[in-house]
């Protein structure tokens, strides 16, 4: 069992009669631990993968399958719980509230945790942890407004941290930034993995990123048309059986 | 949760403070008006009671015509001296009876005329009855009253009011003949039971004000109980003896009613309920409107913060969450409007206090705080729903993509 199971997902929307494919039959295979790079040009679907991943949108047909579980069966209240445990978010623009301080930001998702939930003291002291683990210890009480592009994006990462989720989704994490920052946030992202044993999907269109990550999937008009480890193309072979099985397990 | 969940919603209210206000207007008002009202009602309620409670519960009087049954009386009903003497004899448990009505006339004295004076013609019985003695000269008595003597007893204020300096024995002008002033009531501050100030009144013996052609109407008859053990059955006879006196067949309904405090006190009960509860209705619309804004400020807030909506929900809240969140805020609203009425509403009653003399300091029954509480509340949850709910039905990723 693969921690991401796609299976001819489609994703579509219907634009004045017209229907665009955003996502058009994607089959993918992404396992725990894994640090993969999402490339593709501007209008690819990069986004609408990473929103369908992130179980914030539906496919329009296709299946899929987190760490075991088809999330299509799954309501809205048991999506948002399925987010909150398996998933953590670091957006382009960063979306924090801005009202609130570096710390009740982080501490966010140990706030809507149904299961083993936190005292507020101790919800306090994770997301103090978690802005140590980004190196934002001594910021925890400046709101949004009194930080830098690079220190906001640094607190959704601890944010997306927080809730020690099996995979972090990073849609261009680093596209408000300056290039250095830029480096510093990749270097915090691409280190997870290793680190803390968490799955890693940053969407980017910067070559740069992508050889950074072990693995690179290139989206092009909604399809995948490039899926490499390490610079090896993963096995066509194995890919075509796999997909063969699939179509077996189907008429079962 | 429910600590954050409130002390989101207080935070989000004391960045919109101005627009919170603003909102609340409505409720403010309205708890406002529930609180000085109930107050102020309370207070007149309160000088009715204690002074109906000062004539005692053995006194009671009985006024001619019956609305109930004026059809089927013939005869016009009349109330006057025989009658009083015949309860005063036949009813053992009377202490006194004395006959009384009042009318409204000028008074002179030297080229000064007060009009609109309360005048109250009655027997030489009535200190006794209504427990109101002179304080100065005398009251006329049984002889006065028969020889038709034009004499008067008056109240301070109207002393005051004819500038008079030695009352006692000057000559006022009545009915358009010289009368003799022969006594001045003591103070007794506020209202009898059909309303007139004492201090203001000018008594005169009953038969003096007949003989004038005062009489208007068919007249009362005050009587004053030397017990206070069987009100009832001292009712029913007095009810017998003015039968016999009137000549009332029996199976005919009587032409006159008999009044007890403890009727006139639940009397004025009704007449404040009444007036308490046409108030609140009158309220209620006002609070109707206080939660059409509080709904409408509702949606701008949830239009507003879209985008916030869809952070909380990528990060894992539910609908219930997000509907918990603006309900409370919108219920927030409500009580902070709530409690600004009730203290608006106290102090507007307290002006009551100073403004009115003899009104008792406020006084805010519990009921109606927790009244204005529960009802502030209520706008708030009824009108936060739909807003809330709104927000609840938000799809996350066009919430965290709304511009
Ligand atoms: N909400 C939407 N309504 C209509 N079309 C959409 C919507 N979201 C995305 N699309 C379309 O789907 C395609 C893929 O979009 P997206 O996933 O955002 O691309 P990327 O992130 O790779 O730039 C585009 O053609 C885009 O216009
Ligand atoms: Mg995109």
């Amino acid at each position: 069992m693969s921690l991401i199971e796609l299976d001819d997902v489609y994703r579509t929307y219907e634009m004045g009669g017209e229907v665009v494919r955003a996502l058009d039959g994607v089959s993918l295979r992404i396992e725990a631990g894994e640090l993969v790079a999402i490339i593709g040009q501007s209008g690819s679907g990069k986004s609408t993968l990473m929103n369908v991943l992130g179980c914030l949108d539906s496919p329009t047909s296709g299946r899929y399958a987190l760490a075991g579980q088809d999330v299509s069966v799954l309501d809205d209240e048991q999506l948002a719980h399925v987010r909150n445990r398996t998933i953590g978010f670091v957006f382009q623009s960063f979306h924090l509230l801005p009202r609130q301080t570096a710390l009740e930001n982080v501490a966010l998702p140990l706030l809507y945790r149904r299961e083993g939930r936190l005292t507020p003291k101790a919800r306090e002291a994770a997301a103090q942890e978690a802005l140590g683990i980004v190196g934002l210890a001594d910021r925890a009480l400046h709101r949004p407004n009194e930080m830098s592009g690079g220190q906001r994006q640094r607190v959704a990462i601890a944010r997306a941290l927080v809730g020690k989720p099996h995979m972090i989704l990073a849609d261009e994490p680093t596209g408000n930034l300056d290039s250095k920052t830029s480096l510093e946030i990749l270097d915090l992202l691409v280190a997870l993995p290793e680190e803390q044993g968490r799955t890693v999907i940053i969407v980017t269109h910067e070559p740069e990123v992508a050889e950074r990550c072990h693995r690179t999937i290139r989206l092009l008009d909604g399809k995948v048309v490039e899926d490499t480890r390490d610079g090896t193309p993963l096995p066509e072979k194995a890919a075509a059986a796999e997909r063969e099985a699939r179509g077996a397990a189907h008429v079962d | 949760m429910w600590i954050e969940i409130l002390r989101e919603a207080l935070r989000s209210i004391v960045q919109n403070r101005l627009r919170a206000f603003l909102t609340t207007l409505g409720i403010i008002f309205g708890v406002m008006a529930v609180i000085a009202v109930v107050s102020i009602v309370q207070g007149v309620f309160f000088i009715y009671t204690s002074q109906l409670e000062g004539l005692g519960a053995g006194f009671l009087f009985v006024v001619s015509g019956n609305p109930s049954a004026t059809k089927q009386i013939k005869t016009r009903p009349e109330l006057d001296d025989e009658d009083a003497d015949a309860i005063q004899s036949r009813v053992e448990t009377v202490l006194a009876t004395s006959p009384f009505f009042f009318d409204r006339r000028a008074v002179q004295f030297r080229g000064q005329t007060v009009f609109d004076v309360v005048l109250m013609p009655t027997s030489a019985r009535y200190p006794e009855i209504q427990n109101h003695y002179v304080d100065q000269g005398r009251f006329f008595n049984a002889f006065d009253d028969k020889a038709k003597s034009r004499v008067v007893v008056i109240g301070p204020d109207l002393v005051e009011d004819l500038g008079l300096i030695r009352p006692v024995g000057t000559t006022v002008r009545l009915y358009g003949v010289p009368f003799e002033v022969i006594g001045v009531m003591e103070q007794k501050d506020g209202i009898n039971a059909f309303g007139q100030p004492f201090d203001r009144a000018a008594i005169v013996p009953h038969q003096t004000a007949v003989s004038l052609g005062g009489k208007r109407g068919g007249g009362m008859l005050l009587v004053k109980l030397n017990t206070t053990d069987d009100v009832e059955r001292s009712t029913e006879e007095i009810r017998r003896v003015l039968r016999s006196t009137h000549n009332i067949p029996p199976g005919d309904p009587d032409d006159f009613q008999i009044v007890t405090q403890s009727e006139l006190l639940s009397t004025v009960g009704n007449i404040t309920g009444i007036a308490t509860w046409v108030v609140i209705a009158i309220v209620g619309v006002a609070l109707l409107v206080g939660g059409i804004g509080i709904m409408n400020i509702m949606l701008v807030s949830v239009t507003e913060r879209t985008r916030e909506i869809g952070i909380r929900m990528a990060l894992g809240a539910t609908p219930q969450d997000i509907l918990a969140q603006f309900l409370v805020e919108a219920t927030l609203l409500g009580l902070v409007g709530g409690v600004i009425g009730i203290f608006v509403g106290y102090g507007v009653s307290w002006i009551a206090t100073l403004v009115v003399p003899d009104f008792p300091p406020p006084y805010i029954p519990l009921w109606a705080i927790l009244l204005a509480f529960v009802f502030s509340a209520s706008v708030g949850v009824v009108f936060g729903l739909y807003p809330a709910a709104r927000a609840a039905r938000l799809n996350p990723i066009d919430a965290l993509r709304y511009e």
